[in-house]
């Protein structure tokens, strides 16, 4: 496109792109550059102190053999496979109701949004006091309601996944309810209705009707779902720092100690590209699975 | 008459199983509420006090008065991010999504859809570069890293604001353009007063992910003067031997201007999140 002076829209389009400037400035600085860096950097040692050697694949190799990187990428499977299914059926199930023309029906929806706005650290913090072995709350319930002594929670290596879990699902449900509902109020009441004529029954519509035009809503919740969960580390830094014994280590919780803490660049670096290659690659199977046909 | 009673037994199974949810999504917040009223050492009294007896407000003093906990001051620096990073982004994304809905520039769409793809990118593979960069710009320990990129990456708000003026009509704009309005007249005179739907959308979402940010904090701010309120409650939750008391009351200062935020502009919020959901 040519910007000659007789043009009458030559100050639009160069006004239009000098507005756009400050997000093309954002662009290159922190995304496409930490980007090429970020490739370049997991190839090297560097550590911050002394200048950045060039090692190859040294870097992945190492965390190949790592045995404690291994235990960490189970972890975070494990996170993942607990939290995803969780979200989208309960999240699912709460639209549903939440979809009825009830009396009050508005305060259930703020209701269920507050754990959703709260920050993770007041979140953690919170449960932890809840989920404490000999005081909290859960446990003090559990034993004088039904005589059950509960677990440790958060302090027992056979809990402490399951605790941290439950305390996303926690948090999350709300958000994924809120999309639900908005896919929900997409359908068209006359399909309903129509079913309704034919004489099918809730469980029938629900099934053949509600779950199948959600589709696209499904899809992305659980796009999204799997993609946050993958990335975890507030809520794991808050309630349990990874413990008891290496429990709750996931990927990025420990990109950040050998990043931030112990200033491996190069290997947090190539642990931060482990992490992006697994996300694509599910994300791309998930989209060609669906046909290509939703955009998120 | 059958119908009717179907429809009875519908709601009431209905509202009980929403009351219980409901239920298991406050009562952290119910039992942190009680317990930061309560005093050292009755936090584990049995039976379970809701309301305690004593009632105490000596945790909020004691997070606001003590030289080390300095909540004031944690206040104050929450503000120092969140205040700049809001206002910045508001304009900042509404003038880019104007620019991207109305303005026929070169490149257009191409740039818009390179924007876009760069929300593919999971934020820890640029984490290192960006901190490193940050490091040599001798930006750690100031506000900077958590206000500028929050600011110049913002691709969710402009897409949010593009969105809003794609619905206002060409019309508008071309009387302004026969009046001979620079493109700059248009967006503030016409568009952004327009837009304020979709702006308070953007205000609440981003004041909250600022308000609530951890990593940021947690990565770049290490002098305590400089510690955000996350970043704070973090800190106090790491402290061996610390009052649940005093932890919970950080906990309700923590969420309580969200909290209100939230309640007043509630309906944007959910626009806003429900956009967020919209293909295409």
């Amino acid at each position: 496109m040519k910007l000659n002076k007789s043009d009458p829209f030559r100050k639009e389009k160069i006004m239009g792109l000098i507005f756009v400037t400050p997000l093309l400035v954002g662009f290159l600085v922190f995304s496409a550059y930490p980007l090429v860096s970020s490739i370049y950097l997991s190839f090297t040692d560097y550590n911050i102190y002394t200048k950045p050697n060039f090692i190859g694949f040294q870097n992945y190799i190492n965390l190949l053999n790592d045995a404690r990187f291994w235990k960490i990428m189970k972890n975070t499977v494990l996170y993942v496979a607990g939290n995803v299914p969780l979200q989208v059926v309960l999240s699912l199930l709460l639209a549903n109701l939440l979809n009825k023309k009830l009396r009050g029906i508005t305060i259930f929806r703020t209701a269920f949004y507050i754990p959703v706005i709260t920050s993770w650290v007041a979140a953690g913090v919170t449960l932890r006091w809840i989920l404490a072995s000999e005081v909290g709350l859960l446990n003090t319930l559990l034993w004088s309601i039904f005589h059950v002594k509960g677990p440790a929670w958060l302090m027992d290596p056979r809990w402490a996944m399951i605790s941290v879990i439950m305390a996303n699902v926690w948090k999350g449900v709300g958000f994924n309810t809120m999309l639900y509902l908005a896919g929900l109020q997409d359908i068209p009441e006359e399909i309903n209705d129509a079913a309704l004529v034919d004489g099918t029954t809730k469980i029938q519509r629900f099934f053949y009707i509600t779950i199948p035009l959600l589709r696209p809503t499904t899809f992305f919740v659980s796009a999204m779902a799997i993609i946050n969960s993958f990335q975890v580390f507030d809520n794991v830094y808050v309630m349990t720092g990874g413990g008891p014994m290496d429990a709750t280590r996931v990927i990025v919780y420990h990109l950040y100690q050998v990043g931030f803490l112990f200033l491996r660049m190069g290997e947090a670096s190539a642990i931060a590209w482990v992490l992006f290659v697994i996300i694509f690659s599910i994300s791309y199977f998930r989209w060609r699975q669906s046909g290509g046909g939703y955009y998120a | 008459m059958r119908k009717s009673i179907e429809q009875i037994i519908d709601a009431t199974i209905t509202y009980v199983i929403l009351i219980f949810s409901a239920l298991i999504a406050l009562t952290p917040f119910i039992w942190a509420l009680s317990t930061s009223f309560k005093l050292p050492g009755k936090e584990f009294s049995i039976p379970i006090e809701i309301i305690p007896r004593p009632f105490t407000l000596d945790n909020y003093m004691e997070l606001f008065n003590n030289p080390i906990l300095n909540f004031k001051l944690v206040f104050l620096n929450t503000l120092k991010v969140t205040i700049p990073t809001t206002a910045g982004v508001l304009f900042i994304c509404s003038l880019a999504g104007f620019s991207f809905a109305k303005l026929k520039f070169p490149g257009r769409d191409y740039i818009f859809v390179l924007l876009l793809g760069t929300m593919m990118i999971p934020h820890s593979v640029t984490l290192i570069p960006q901190y490193l960069l940050m490091r040599s710009l001798g930006w750690l320990n100031t506000f900077y890293p958590l206000i500028i990129p929050t600011i110049l990456t913002n691709i969710y708000g402009s897409f949010l604001m593009r969105q809003f003026y794609l619905s206002v009509p060409d019309e508008l704009l071309d009387s302004a353009r026969v009046d001979g309005c620079s493109p700059f007249t248009m967006y503030f005179k016409i568009a952004l007063p327009l837009s304020k739907p979709a702006l308070m959308t953007l205000l609440i979402i981003t004041f909250m992910g600022s308000w609530n940010n951890f990593f940021g904090p947690l990565v770049y701010l290490t002098r305590p003067r400089l510690f955000t309120i996350q970043l704070a409650l973090s800190y106090l939750n790491s402290e061996a031997g610390i009052e649940w008391g005093l932890l919970m009351a950080g906990t309700v200062i923590s969420i309580l201007p969200v909290l209100l935020l939230f309640l007043a502009l509630q309906r944007y919020y959910v626009q806003g999140v429900a956009l967020s959901g919209l293909k295409g």
